[in-house]
């Protein structure tokens, strides 16, 4: 369990993270979203002890971080994944992490094979793609088996393969019963890996809440209806009690498409079906779970221009 | 007790698992023995031609003295990267997340360093006075040998200590290497004696031998030895205070 009691960071005029409370429960994936520059990677800094907080405090397991007599074996911990020695293979690296807990080297060839990097665990890690590195970083974050797990923006610039090894492996630890805290600035990647949300934006604390409660607090999610002659069906959608609006997704010659919103996407196809409407297109609309968190992080974006 | 044992293997290993240390330490030999052979073939064919007015005759131990001037480097570079080439990377957070103690860190850093400049440096001042009297030939003189093995060794083992705090200081290696050459090798060369005595650089020339030190060997000894522990204790407070 992480613990934050009204955690702040100053930076001189700015503030970075400002009185942030907040529990982290192990037995489940707690996503730490916010856009960039909302404070993120200070907190974790500040939960590992790295950064002193201006004000509050950070405990892990109920203890501050710099009290902890085997950090390693509470804790694993991957912020940077090229924060490494250039020219250290994978495996020394870990040896020499290992040896500060008296983990056995034993141990280092398992994390190293949980992660996949046997066959590379001789190579200087600077010869790393960003992918194998990030394996590296989590390798290390497992040495002392840790309960509680922290990753800062995890999948940040992997490719397809790699996000989806990441995800599942997130997963997996917390499905094990520890406490997975992971960071990042993508609403989607924290749908699909999370099972609860810290929303957090210019330091402030923003939502905290299960991933459900959020996708319900959503803008109904809407079906995407395109044909040839749709009129009769938007009246008739709208007599059901739908709200059905006009896109811009027109098939040539034909109606425009239309949004339909309050009726599920098994209600619009009977209801098409018994009209004997024809449709070209009936799918789910873009799921609008991305707005919803614009919508949240909207006043605190750092930079503006985020779209 | 146990902490400590960790965190001191742990970077024994990594001292051992980087190519930089090979070169820097391949550099101190080289350099050793190379200028002492250099300095101590020079004074003696000076004094065959009749060039010199510092008498005909040199400690053996002199030509190596000299030489440390420059050998030295491939030790303070081994020392300062353990620090400032964590720093550079990032891979300090990685270290100081596996032992949090920042005082521990740094006096294991120390320890495993010391243990690789020590013997080494025993081993290049002997080989140094060794190299000098050879190269010295007839106008070698045997006098305070035992003196100036003991002294080169401790110079080299202060001077890495001494950059290992600073580099805990400053953080970076280029700020780092500027204010060690600054201090141990431009001030003492840029002020007469005086007020700066009591400063790293002319303590270190008065330890390793130079003609008119200001006090006795000694005492340069304890001079410098204060220096390198006050930048290892200005090092822990930085690390102690500063965010990494």
């Amino acid at each position: 369990m992480i613990t934050l009691e009204c955690l702040t960071k100053r930076y001189g005029a700015t503030t970075a993270v400002d009185s942030l409370d907040l529990v982290v429960r192990p037995g489940r994936v707690t996503g730490f979203l916010g856009p960039n520059g909302a404070g993120k990677s200070t907190t974790m800094r500040m939960v590992l002890g790295l950064d002193h907080p201006t004000s509050g405090r950070a405990l892990v397991g109920g203890r501050a971080y710099c009290e902890l007599r085997h950090p390693l074996r509470e804790v694993g911990a991957l912020l940077d994944a090229k924060a490494l020695h250039p020219g250290r293979s994978a495996r020394n690296h870990l040896r020499a992490l290992a040896r500060t807990h008296d983990i056995p080297v034993r141990r280092v060839d398992e994390v190293l094979g949980k992660v996949g990097l046997t066959d590379v665990a001789r190579r200087r890690a600077g010869t790393f793609s960003l992918g194998m590195g990030q394996r590296l970083g989590i390798a290390a974050a497992l040495l002392g088996d840790p309960a509680i797990l922290i990753f800062d923006e995890p999948v940040n610039g992997l490719d397809p393969d790699g996000v989806l090894w990441v995800r599942g492996f997130i997963r997996s630890l917390a499905a094990e019963g520890r406490t997975v805290f992971v960071s990042s600035h993508l609403m989607s990647e924290m749908q699909l890996t999370a099972d609860h949300l810290v929303v957090i934006g210019r330091g402030r604390l923003i939502a905290d809440a299960p991933l459900t409660e959020v996708l319900a607090g959503a803008p109904a999610a809407a079906v995407l209806v395109r044909g040839p002659e749709l009129a009769p069906l938007a009246d008739e959608l709208t007599r059901l009690g739908a709200a059905v609006r006009p896109t811009d997704a027109a098939v040539p010659g034909g109606d425009p498409g239309l949004s339909v919103s309050g009726l599920g996407i098994e209600d619009v196809g009977r209801t098409a079906h018994r009209l004997g409407v024809l449709l070209y297109e009936l799918s789910p609309a873009p799921a609008s779970l991305e707005e919803a968190y614009m919508e949240l992080t909207a006043d605190a974006v750092q930079f503006g221009g985020a779209a | 007790m146990t902490a400590l044992r960790g965190t001191l293997a742990s970077e024994w290993i990594k001292l051992w698992t980087v190519r930089s240390t090979w070169w820097s330490l391949g550099a101190a030999v080289v350099l050793m023995g190379a200028c002492t052979a250099i300095m101590g073939a020079d004074f003696a064919s000076d004094v065959e031609n009749g060039q010199t007015n510092d008498g005909t005759t040199m400690r053996i131990g002199e030509p190596a003295a000299n030489a440390a001037l420059i050998a030295q480097f491939g030790l303070i570079a081994v020392a300062m990267l353990t620090v400032t080439g964590e720093f550079a990377t990032g891979a300090m957070r990685g270290t100081l997340a596996a032992d949090p103690r920042r005082g521990r860190v740094l006096f294991a850093k120390t320890a495993a360093v010391t243990a690789v400049v020590l013997p080494l440096a025993l081993v290049l001042a002997m080989a140094g006075v060794a190299i000098g009297d050879a190269s010295l030939g007839t106008y070698g003189e045997q006098r305070a040998v035992a003196a100036d093995i003991a002294c080169i060794t401790a110079y080299f083992a202060l001077a890495a200590v001494f950059t290992l705090g600073l580099g805990a200081l400053l953080r970076s290696s280029v700020a780092t290497l500027s204010t060690v050459i600054a201090v141990l090798l431009a001030m003492p060369m840029m002020f007469s004696t005086g007020w700066s005595d009591v400063l790293p650089g002319r303590a270190g020339l008065s330890l390793l031998g130079w003609p008119d030190p200001p006090y006795s060997r000694p005492v340069a000894f304890a001079v410098l030895a204060a220096w390198a522990l006050a930048a290892q204790l200005a090092g822990w407070a930085a690390l102690r205070r500063r965010d990494v």
